[in-house]
C-alpha cells in the first residue's frame, strides 16, 4: 500500500496506491473524495473501499485534491475546476502505474460530480459509481454556507475558502452533469433522490459516511461498500 | 522571530514501523544547513487522520519547516492510512507507534531531539510519551485534558448571569436541551470488535498523573507550551492552569496560553493563524539556532535533501 506524491512540482498531489491482490489486475479504479467538511469523516470508508477493491482484483488509487489533505497547495488554491483536472491526472497516474488502459471512477458526494464531469470528457473511463451524489449544487451550497465558518469577509469550510468562483462552480452541479456520462453508471443512494439521472439507481440504506459522528468508531457502511465492489466486477 | 518563509520546503512520504504499517509525511526545510537540531512530531487528534482538523497539521508542518524544523505528521495504527496493529489489542500502542516514529526520524534525518505537538487526546498522548523518551525536549499541548476549579465555576456562572440569552431562556422556558441528544450512532452497521488493532490516544488523564507528569518533565528541562482554547469544555481562563497547579508558578520551562476566541478544533482561519503563530514563536524562542561552527553560516546553501523528496509549492 505505497503512498506517493504525483503530478508536477508546482501541482503536487498525494495519493495512496493499492495494487490488486490478484495476479492480474482487472482494471483500475480512481476514488474521488467528497469535499470540505465531508472529506475527513469519509476518509476511513475510502480506505476500506480501496482494500475491498484490491481484494476483488482492482488496482486502486485514492488521492487528495490540490489544496486539500496532504497534497500541495494552500487553502485558497483549490477550485472545482482544478479538482476535476486532478481527477484526470490521477487517472493518468494510475494507468501508468498499474499498466492498465481503462479506469473506472467512484466518487462520493461532490466527488461524484467531479467524476461524472471527467468521465464525460474522456474516452478511457470504463464505469462510474456516483455514491450519494450531490444533485442540486445550489441546495448544497446553501447548506454549506450555513455551517461554514465566517471569519471577517472570508467564508470557509474546513480550510477551503468559498470564493465566488468556487461557489459558482458548486452551484452549477445539476443532474445534467451526470446525464452527460455515456458510460455505465451506478448511483448508490443511502439518502435523498436521484431524479433526472439515467443510470442504475440503487438504494442502500445506511449511515451517511460523510457526516461527522454518523458511523461511530469502527463503523463502516458495509452494504454500500460491497455493492460498489460487486458492480465494478 | 521566525526565519523567512521560503517556498522551497520539501515533503517526503514516511512509511515506517516494523513491518511498515505506519504512514506519515515528513516536511523538510529547504536545506540541511537551514535545519535546526529539534525535530517536531505531530500526532493524531482522536480519529482525524494526520492532516488535522481543517488541515491544521499540514499548515503547521509547512510553516515549521520554513522555520528550520523537520516535522513529521503521521497516523497511529488503525487511523488514517496506517494499518491496524496485527496483535489487535494494543495496550501501549501509543508508545510503540511513537517509538517507531522517533526511530524512523533518527534513521532518516539523524534526529536526536524531539518536540511533540498534539491536540486534545493527542496532547494527552504527547504528555505521557514525553515522560518515556529521554530524547523529547519539548511538548506543545493544545487543549489537553483539564479539570474544573472553583474559579472555573465562578467565571462560568458569572458569564451566564450576564448573558441576555440565559435570561431569555429562563423567561420563556427554553433551554435545558442538549443539541446533541439524538442518537448519533443510528445506522451504525459494523460495531467494532473488542480489540481491532486500533491505537487510541487517551481522552482523559487523571489529575495526579497530569501534575506528576508536568513536574517530572519540567524537572528534566523539557519545555512545555500548554495552550487552551475558548472551546475547551473544562477550561475558561488563562489563570486556571495556575489555580490547578500553583506549585508550577515561576517555572521557566512552562508557558501557558489561553486563546478565548479559538474553538477546540480551530475551525476558523484566524484561530489557526493565531495558534500557528504562537507555536512558531514559542519554538523559535525556546530552541534558538546555535551559532554554526567554522564559519559554516557563510557557506552557500548547496546541500539539499535526498532527491526523492519533492519541493513543495
Amino acid at each position: 500500500m505505497p503512498p506517493l506524491f504525483f503530478g508536477t512540482t508546482d501541482h503536487r498531489l498525494f495519493g495512496v496506491y493499492r495494487p490488486s491482490r490478484r495476479d492480474a489486475g482487472r482494471s483500475g479504479v480512481v476514488l474521488c473524495y467528497p469535499c470540505g467538511q465531508e472529506y475527513v469523516p469519509a476518509h476511513k470508508a475510502f480506505r476500506f473501499l480501496s482494500s475491498l477493491l484490491a481484494d476483488a482484483g482492482h488496482d486502486v488509487l485514492r488521492f487528495d485534491y490540490h489544496g486539500t489533505g496532504d497534497s500541495g497547495g494552500d487553502l485558497d488554491g483549490g477550485t472545482p475546476a482544478t479538482w476535476c483536472a486532478d481527477v484526470s491526472t490521477a487517472i493518468d497516474e494510475l494507468k501508468d502505474t498499474a499498466g492498465t488502459d481503462q479506469v473506472s471512477l467512484c466518487g462520493l458526494r461532490l466527488g461524484a460530480a467531479w467524476a461524472a464531469q471527467v468521465a464525460a470528457e474522456r474516452s478511457d473511463v470504463a464505469r462510474v459509481v456516483a455514491w450519494d451524489p450531490v444533485m442540486d449544487g445550489r441546495a448544497y451550497l446553501e447548506a454549506l454556507e450555513q455551517s461554514a465558518a465566517r471569519d471577517g469577509d472570508t467564508l470557509e469550510d474546513q480550510g477551503f475558502a468559498l470564493t465566488d468562483e468556487t461557489r459558482a462552480q458548486f452551484a452549477a452541479v445539476t443532474p445534467e452533469a451526470y446525464a452527460r456520462v455515456r458510460r455505465p453508471m451506478l448511483v448508490i443512494l443511502t439518502q435523498g433522490e436521484a431524479a433526472g439521472i439515467r443510470a442504475d439507481v440503487e438504494r442502500v440504506p445506511g449511515p451517511c459516511v460523510w457526516v461527522e459522528g454518523e458511523l461511530g468508531p469502527g463503523g463502516l457502511p458495509v452494504r454500500a461498500l460491497h455493492r460498489i465492489v460487486d458492480w465494478l466486477g | 522571530m521566525s526565519g523567512p518563509v521560503g517556498d522551497a520546503i520539501q515533503e517526503r512520504i514516511a512509511h515506517f514501523g516494523r513491518p511498515k504499517t505506519l504512514v506519515g509525511v515528513t516536511t523538510l526545510p529547504p536545506s540541511r544547513e537551514a535545519t535546526r537540531d529539534q525535530t517536531v512530531v505531530i500526532v493524531n487528534v482522536g480519529v482525524i487522520h494526520r492532516v488535522g482538523p481543517s488541515r491544521l497539521h499540514v499548515q503547521l508542518a509547512r510553516r515549521l519547516a520554513s522555520d528550520g524544523f523537520v516535522t513529521l505528521r503521521f497516523d497511529f495504527s488503525g487511523i488514517g492510512d496506517s494499518e491496524p496493529r496485527p496483535e489487535r489489542i494494543v495496550p501501549d500502542g501509543v508508545r510503540q507507534d511513537l517509538n517507531d516514529a522517533l526511530s524512523y526520524l533518527q534513521a532518516s534525518v539523524k534526529a536526536t531531539r524531539f518536540v511533540l505537538v498534539g491536540l486534545c487526546s493527542g496532547a494527552n498522548a504527547s504528555l505521557r510519551y514525553a515522560r518515556l523518551h529521554a530524547g523529547v525536549v519539548g511538548a506543545v499541548l493544545l487543549d489537553p485534558h483539564s479539570y474544573k476549579t472553583p474559579g472555573y465555576y465562578l467565571r462560568h456562572y458569572r458569564r451566564r448571569v450576564l448573558r441576555w440569552q440565559s435570561w431569555r431562556n429562563v423567561l420563556t422556558g427554553r433551554g435545558g436541551q442538549w443539541p446533541g441528544d439524538r442518537d448519533s450512532r443510528a445506522g451504525y452497521e459494523a460495531p467494532p470488535p473488542p480489540g481491532d488493532g486500533l491505537v487510541s490516544p487517551p481522552t482523559v488523564i487523571p489529575r495526579p498523573e497530569m501534575e506528576e507528569g508536568i513536574a517530572e518533565l519540567a524537572g528534566r528541562g523539557v519545555q512545555l507550551l500548554n495552550v487552551y482554547t475558548g472551546g475547551h469544555e473544562a477550561y475558561n481562563d488563562r489563570k486556571q492552569f495556575w489555580e490547578l497547579f500553583p506549585g508550577f508558578r515561576g517555572k521557566p520551562e512552562i508557558q501557558v496560553e489561553f486563546l478565548p476566541s479559538a474553538d477546540h478544533t480551530f475551525h476558523r482561519r484566524s484561530a489557526r493563524h493565531e495558534v500557528i503563530a504562537l507555536i512558531r514563536d514559542w519554538l523559535t524562542t525556546r530552541f534558538p539556532r546555535l551559532p554554526q561552527r567554522n564559519g559554516a553560516s557563510d557557506v552557500p546553501v548547496s546541500s539539499s535533501w535526498p532527491t526523492h523528496s519533492r519541493t513543495l509549492r
